[in-house]
Formats: structure tokens, C-alpha cells, sequence
């Protein structure tokens, strides 16, 4: 079902590729723009466009839709990978309300949304609405370092944080430098604190990726709409929310859909670091996929997981785009 | 207008979505073989020099060395021996081959010769599922029934029917190298406490208790990636428990509870281990290869790991020794062993004469005196001494010799089910934490073993 997932970050970047382009300069119609102006002479031309389309397609058929659609057979099944099937009707579905180890991994789902999604987000949107009216000596250079998470692998990220969290790592030392001894601990083996730490290894690889959509967005923002909103007397606060958020609508949607999703399918970081532990503790719907899958095979049970993360992924992605969109 | 536009792109989406769920609308796993898991009739060749020219395809997981460096040596030895018969490797990563090897069989050219791991997560379906063949006319050719110890031998038995484990036909083969769990200890660190080498479980408490008293960190550990956890534990197993109770509850033969191995002795030992702070501080937050880590730092005076797995710097090894845990009944010593991998035979193998004979080659004296001089642990043949001037590999030598020889090995205990491996760690983690009592480790091991024997049934 991997692929089932792939598929969506692609089409999220997809989604993203062209409002980064019109961010950072002339503004670039969207396609969606451009469809409504063809005129229905054009249709003729559409065709032609769909026969060049026909390879592309015909590989995303093969790659995406096809083992997609074998993804969801398999998922009313229990297989092992290798003996016959047997028909498991939506039994593997239902483990979402009774497998505890499920739930408690959706509950975490929640909380990822949080560290991975809402918090990047504003963090973005502040250190934007901070910048976006003057320029800031080194602001290219405190960006580009803010952005460096989004140029590193996942594997490395997971490294860093390790070592991060370590017992003898340099949070605790830190802790201990301002004689703060009593708080250090094994943070990825504490129960307590595991979760909250991967969520904030989280933020920070986020973080980066929204400041810099935002940062882009805000810089075409006509500056005669500060100026109008300066003459009717508006503060810093008054400016962002009149000015600032409804110029970045568009960027707060993409930048929506690529954490979302991150946080929905939240795997790599967890499973570098935890596999899920203390106990179950930082396990995510993921994790539970990528081990029913391989570790034991329980094919079925992983596909409807993965079923059920695309669904929620595309309902998530449609009701973002259906509210950036707003009264267009 | 916007939304009806929308809800028909996506029914655009989908309809191609659906039409490929109808297209593999067939039941999975019904176009594989038919399970024929008898032995072949009829007499194998068993002299490779007359078997004509064959190409071998081989499958491993020994990418690092030294596994790597000895494999690379057997299949060597193998070609000198026998020119007509050449030999082409494929290394991959174990999760690869692990992800892989299912695939891979069912192809209509599968590698000949495979890597599936003991056990229920790979073996034992692989049997199930009719795809590697039954290895007993070769050993019946071979002599392996007799030359083998049986409690190794029984690590790669399934009955045809792939429903039990440990008994019934040979569906693989050990190799001369074993992989098992056995303590190091710091040799300076055992001077410094005034202790011995502990020759019984006794004088093994009394050392943690004096390393604990004088500062020393009695134990390194690291549990966070769940990977730490069952070195010490079945250890401790096999200390506490009955070698046969052991075996006979992994192999599934149903008559045994696992609250009859030793297994809720070693749970409660264990809790007490980290409640008498005998663990190393912070070992939850520690990443098990850290701790190894550590331990050949110096920063703890035993740890519990696979033989060969220490990140020594050469001749950093000199500082260090290794033994089994002892019986508490003062019986001989049991560890959790096996061949450091098990080789099957893919059934559609079109040269299984000749594959057999490269198991049987990779399973003599030959190989493991190659094992020994890449200072890996050798299995099978007790009378492989080690070289002088590494101590660390004279202590593992001799404990692969005494285990050869007395066939006091017990199969790992996560081979009993495909989640096992998973249960426990879990569990123990909770319990360790104080979330949870031993008897919740129990219990927990114990429903999926039921689980998984109640699954073998249908």
C-alpha cells in the first residue's frame, strides 16, 4: 500500500509545485484558471493533449492505480504473503475499532497532527508576518538554515535526533549546564516524553518548508495593501489578519496539505528511532502498516491500513482545498 | 457548480481505481504451487564433479564482514574443489531478503540456493506455502541426521504439511557458523570487583551486587529501538528453565505452556535487575548499539549479545571475555543458538543435486576452519581450535565447541510465532517501566502463542 501513499505525496507536491512558481515572481494562472478559459472550440486540442498524456498515464495506470486496486482486493483478505487467502470480509477494517494497539495509534495520529501540521504552520506564518514588511539583515541566511531539515534525508534526521535525545546527548547536557540535572532523562525510552519528543523532531523539519512558502507568498502581497491599512490606522495585528492571511491563502493551503499529510502517514522518524516504543507508546498507523506487511505477514491487515490512511489523506486534502478556496 | 465539477473528477478518479480492484479481483496466493512437501523418490547424485556444467544462484544476507569475507571463501574453496561448478552471489541486506524472499521463490528462475530464517515468520510459511524443497533424500545421502546435533538439526525441520516445527522432514541446512547469545565481560572491570569469571549463577549475582556496590555499572543495555531486550532476557531463560521445555514450547507441540520454560523466572529476574539498578542508568533512552558501544568503551562490566557483534577496534578485543550464564541447577550451560543462517533449497531450483552439495560443503570442517580464521564462530565441529592471541575468540571457540558437543542449544524463543519477536519486547518495555507486572509479559507471550497454534489449524 506504499504506493497508495507515494501517490498522494505526489500529487500534494504536485499541488504545490505551481503556487511555489507563482510565489516567486509574475503571478502564474492555475490550471484550474486556465481550463475555465479555454473556449469549447478548444476541445478538439484537448484530445490531442490527452493522446500526449497517453504514456504518462498508461505508467501511472501500471505503477499507481493498478496495485492500488490490488491494494484494496487484498485488503478483504488474510494472507500471509504466501499460502492461499482466505476472505476476511471487512474484519480487517473493524481491527481499527477493536485492535488497541490501532487505536492508540490513531490517537497519536491527533497528536502528530499537532507537532507536525498546526505548529509549523504558525510558527511559519510568525516568523512570515515578522519579516514580510522589512527586510531583515541575514533574513536569507536565517532562512536558509531554518529550511536545511527539508534538505536532509529522513535517515539522517532520525540520527540527529537520537543523538539529541541521548542520555549523555546535548539536551541533557544542556539541562545539566543550567543546573536543571533533575530533568534529563532517556527521553525516546521515557513513556511520558517519547511522543512529544519525535513531535517536536517533527516541528522542527516542517517548520522550515512553511517559513519559506509563506516568506515567498508574503513578498507578493502588494505593498499598497499595507499602505491602504496603515492609512485606516492598522496596528501590526490588524495588518497581518486584514492583509497578511488572506494574501497567504494560498500558501496556507498547500502548506496545510504537506503537513497534514506528513503527520498522517508519519513513519520514518519513528521507526529510526523508537520502532514505535517504549511499550507502544510512539507507534503510529504506519508503523503498524510497515510491520504487518513485513515483519509478519498479515498482508490483509496491512492493505486495509493503508486503505484507510489514503481515504482519510484524500478526504483531508479535498477539505483543505475546499476551504482555501473559500467564496471563489 | 464548483463542487458538482469536483465530485465528478472524482468519480473520474475513481472509476479507473475500482476498475483495477476488478481487475485483480482474483484471490491472492491461489496461482502459486501446490504444496508437495514429500521427498523426492528416486536417488540423488551426490558427486558434483560429475554433475556437468552448472551456474549455482545463491542468496545471502552477509554483506559486512566478516560474514561476508567467509562467504566469499566457502563459495572459493567450493569452485577449486569442484570446476565444473560456478558459483554467482547475491547479497542483500536481511530486511531485503526477509521482504523479498517470498517473491523471489514463486519467480520462474529463483535463486537456487536461499536464506530463509528459522522459524514461522519465514521458514515455516515458505514451507507451507510448497517453496523450497524437502531436503531428506540429502540427508539421507549426506549423513547429516548423524553428523549434525539433533537440537540443531531440529532448527530446520517442519513436518510436510508445514503445521509443526522442529520435527518431520529437513526444509534447510546449518551452516559451519554459529549465531548465538552468550555474555562478555570486562576483564579489568572483574579484577577491579575482585571477582572470577563466575563459574555459577550465584557468583554471577554476587559480581552485579559488587560492581553495583563499588560504582560500577553492573550490566550495559539499551532498549529504546526494541532491540536490547531479548539477549538478556532469554539468557536468563536458559538459565532458569529446561533446555527440552524450551524447545518443545518454540517448536509449537502444544503440550507445553510458556509458563512452563523459564520464561516468567527470567521476566521477574530481569525486573529485578532493573529495580536492584544493576541495569545501566538510562538504558530505556539507549539505543542498543550504543550500549555495545559503551560496553566496549569500558563503561560496564558484562553485556548480554549475538557471539562477534562487538564493535572491537583490532586487537581492542584482548580486554575482554565470554561465557554462558550458568544454570542456577548448576547443570550444563544452555544458550540460545543456531547456525548463523539456515540455506534452503528453492523447490523450482532446476540444480538441486548441486545445491545440496554446496550445503553440505558449507556445513563441513573446511568451512568452519575458514569461520575460525575470520575470527568468526565456528558450529558443528567441536574439534575447530581457535588461533592463538585473541582470548575474547578462544572463550567463543570453546562455547561453540561445548554447545557442538553437548547439544545444549536452545532455538530462539521468537521463532514460535511471526509476532512474538514484537510481543515481548513490547511488554517487557512496560513492565521495565513499571507499567506493567512480569506476569503481563506472560500472559502476553502466552496469548500469541495461542493464537498464532489455533491459526495453524485452520
Amino acid at each position: 500500500m506504499a504506493t497508495l501513499n507515494e501517490s498522494r505525496a505526489s500529487e500534494a507536491a504536485a499541488v504545490a509545485a505551481p503556487a511555489t512558481a507563482s510565489a516567486g515572481g509574475e503571478a502564474v494562472h492555475t490550471p484550474r484558471r486556465t481550463n475555465r478559459a479555454r473556449s469549447s472550440s478548444g476541445r478538439r486540442r484537448r484530445w490531442l493533449g490527452l493522446v500526449y498524456l497517453a504514456p504518462a498515464l498508461l505508467i501511472y495506470a501500471c505503477v499507481v492505480l493498478l496495485p492500488a486496486g490490488q491494494g484494496v482486493n487484498l485488503s478483504f483478505y488474510h494472507w500471509d504473503g504466501i499460502t492461499a487467502a482466505t476472505w476476511a470480509g471487512v474484519e480487517n477494517y473493524t481491527d481499527f475499532f477493536t485492535d488497541p494497539t490501532l487505536r492508540q495509534a490513531v490517537g497519536h495520529t491527533l497528536f502528530f497532527i499537532v507537532f507536525f501540521s498546526f505548529l509549523p504552520v504558525v510558527l511559519g506564518m510568525t516568523s512570515a508576518a515578522l519579516t514580510a514588511r522589512k527586510d531583515t539583515r541575514g533574513a536569507g541566511v536565517y532562512r536558509w538554515i531554518i529550511f536545511l531539515p527539508q534538505v536532509l534525508t529522513p535517515a539522517v534526521v532520525a540520527v540527529v535526533w537520537k543523538q539529541i535525545y541521548a542520555p549523555d546527548g546535548p539536551l541533557n547536557s544542556v539541562l545539566s549546564a543550567f543546573g536543571l540535572g533533575g530533568l534529563t532523562r532517556g527521553w525516546l525510552g521515557d513513556f511520558t516524553w517519547a511522543l512529544p519528543a519525535l513531535g517536536l523532531a517533527g516541528t522542527w523539519g516542517a517548520f522550515g518548508l512553511c517559513m519559506v512558502l509563506f516568506a515567498a507568498g508574503a513578498q507578493n502581497i502588494p505593498n499598497e495593501l499595507y499602505d491602504a491599512a496603515r492609512m485606516d490606522g492598522a496596528g501590526p495585528l490588524r495588518e497581518f489578519f486584514t492583509v497578511t492571511l488572506p494574501g497567504l491563502r494560498g500558501q496556507l493551503a498547500v502548506a496545510l496539505t504537506l503537513t497534514l499529510l506528513g503527520a498522517i502517514r508519519v513513519f520514518d522518524i519513528v521507526w529510526l528511532t523508537t520502532k514505535g516504543g517504549p511499550g507502544t507508546s510512539t507507534i503510529t498507523p504506519s508503523v503498524v502498516l510497515y510491520k504487518r506487511a513485513f515483519s509478519n505477514p498479515d498482508v490483509g491487515a496491512a492493505c486495509a491500513i493503508g486503505v484507510v490512511l489514503a481515504v482519510v489523506a484524500l478526504i483531508v486534502s479535498l477539505a483543505v482545498v475546499k476551504l482555501s478556496e473559500g467564496d471563489d | 457548480m464548483v463542487s458538482h465539477r469536483r465530485t465528478r473528477r472524482i468519480a473520474g478518479a475513481l472509476t479507473p481505481l475500482a476498475a483495477a480492484g476488478l481487475l485483480a479481483g482474483c484471490m491472492p496466493g491461489t496461482n502459486g504451487n501446490s504444496a508437495d512437501n514429500s521427498a523426492k523418490s528416486g536417488a540423488v547424485a551426490t558427486d558434483p564433479a560429475a554433475m556437468g556444467k552448472v551456474t549455482l544462484h545463491i542468496l545471502d544476507y552477509f554483506t559486512g564482514d566478516p560474514d561476508n569475507a567467509w562467504m566469499k571463501d566457502v563459495v572459493k574453496a567450493f569452485e577449486k574443489k569442484y570446476p565444473n561448478i560456478t558459483i554467482e552471489r547475491n547479497s542483500l541486506p536481511w530486511d531485503q531478503v526477509m521482504a523479498a524472499l517470498p517473491l523471489k521463490l514463486k519467480s520462474a528462475n529463483p535463486p537456487d540456493i536461499v536464506p530463509a530464517n528459522n522459524g514461522w515468520q519465514s521458514l515455516g510459511t515458505l514451507v507451507r506455502g510448497g517453496l523450497v524443497l524437502n531436503l531428506d533424500n540429502y540427508a539421507k545421502a549426506y549423513g547429516w541426521e548423524r553428523s549434525f546435533p539433533r537440537s540443531i538439526l531440529s532448527e530446520h525441520e517442519f513436518s510436510p504439511d508445514g503445521k509443526q516445527m522442529g520435527t518431520g522432514s529437513m526444509f534447510g541446512a546449518p551452516v559451519a557458523r554459529a549465531s548465538l547469545i552468550e555474555v562478555y565481560y570486562n576483564r579489568a572491570l572483574l579484577k577491579k570487583i575482585g571477582a572470577k569469571v563466575p563459574r555459577s549463577y550465584a557468583e554471577f549475582q554476587a559480581a552485579l551486587a559488587k560492581a553495583k556496590a563499588d560504582g560500577i555499572a553492573p550490566i550495559t543495555v539499551g532498549t529504546s529501538d526494541q532491540v536490547g531486550i531479548t539477549m538478556p532476557l532469554f539468557s536468563l531463560m536458559d538459565a532458569l528453565g529446561a533446555q527440552s521445555k524450551i524447545s518443545d514450547f518454540v517448536y509449537s507441540q502444544g503440550k507445553v505452556k510458556i509458563s512452563q520454560t523459564g520464561f516468567p523466572q527470567a521476566v521477574s529476574a530481569f525486573k529485578q535487575w532493573a529495580d536492584k539498578g544493576y541495569l545501566v542508568k538510562d538504558y530505556a533512552g539507549t539505543a542498543a548499539d550504543d550500549a555495545a558501544q559503551s560496553f566496549v568503551n569500558g563503561k560496564g562490566l558484562f553485556h548480554f549479545n549475538y557471539s562477534g557483534s562487538l564493535p572491537f577496534k583490532p586487537g581492542q578485543s584482548k580486554g575482554f571475555g565470554s561465557f554462558v550464564l550458568p544454570r542456577t541447577d548448576g547443570g550444563k550451560p544452555v544458550a540460545t543458538a543456531s547456525s548463523a543462517t539456515n540455506f534452503s533449497i528453492a523447490s523450482k531450483s532446476k540444480h538441486s543435486d548441486a545445491a545440496a552439495a554446496f550445503l553440505d560443503f558449507a556445513a563441513s570442517e573446511q568451512a568452519a576452519k575458514l569461520a575460525v580464521r575470520h575470527e568468526t564462530m565456528p558450529l558443528l565441529h567441536p574439534d575447530v581450535k581457535a588461533p592463538a592471541g585473541n582470548p575474547l575468540f578462544s572463550d567463543d571457540v570453546a562455547i561453540a565447541g561445548q554447545i557442538s558437543t553437548e547439544g545444549t542449544s536452545v532455538p530462539y524463543l521468537d521463532w514460535t510465532t511471526p509476532t512474538m519477536l514484537d510481543t515481548i519486547n513490547r511488554a517487557m518495555q512496560n513492565t521495565l517501566a513499571g507499567k506493567s507486572t512480569p506476569k503481563a509479559v506472560v500472559d502476553a507471550a502466552d496469548k500469541d502463542a495461542t493464537a498464532f497454534v489455533k491459526s495453524l489449524a485452520r
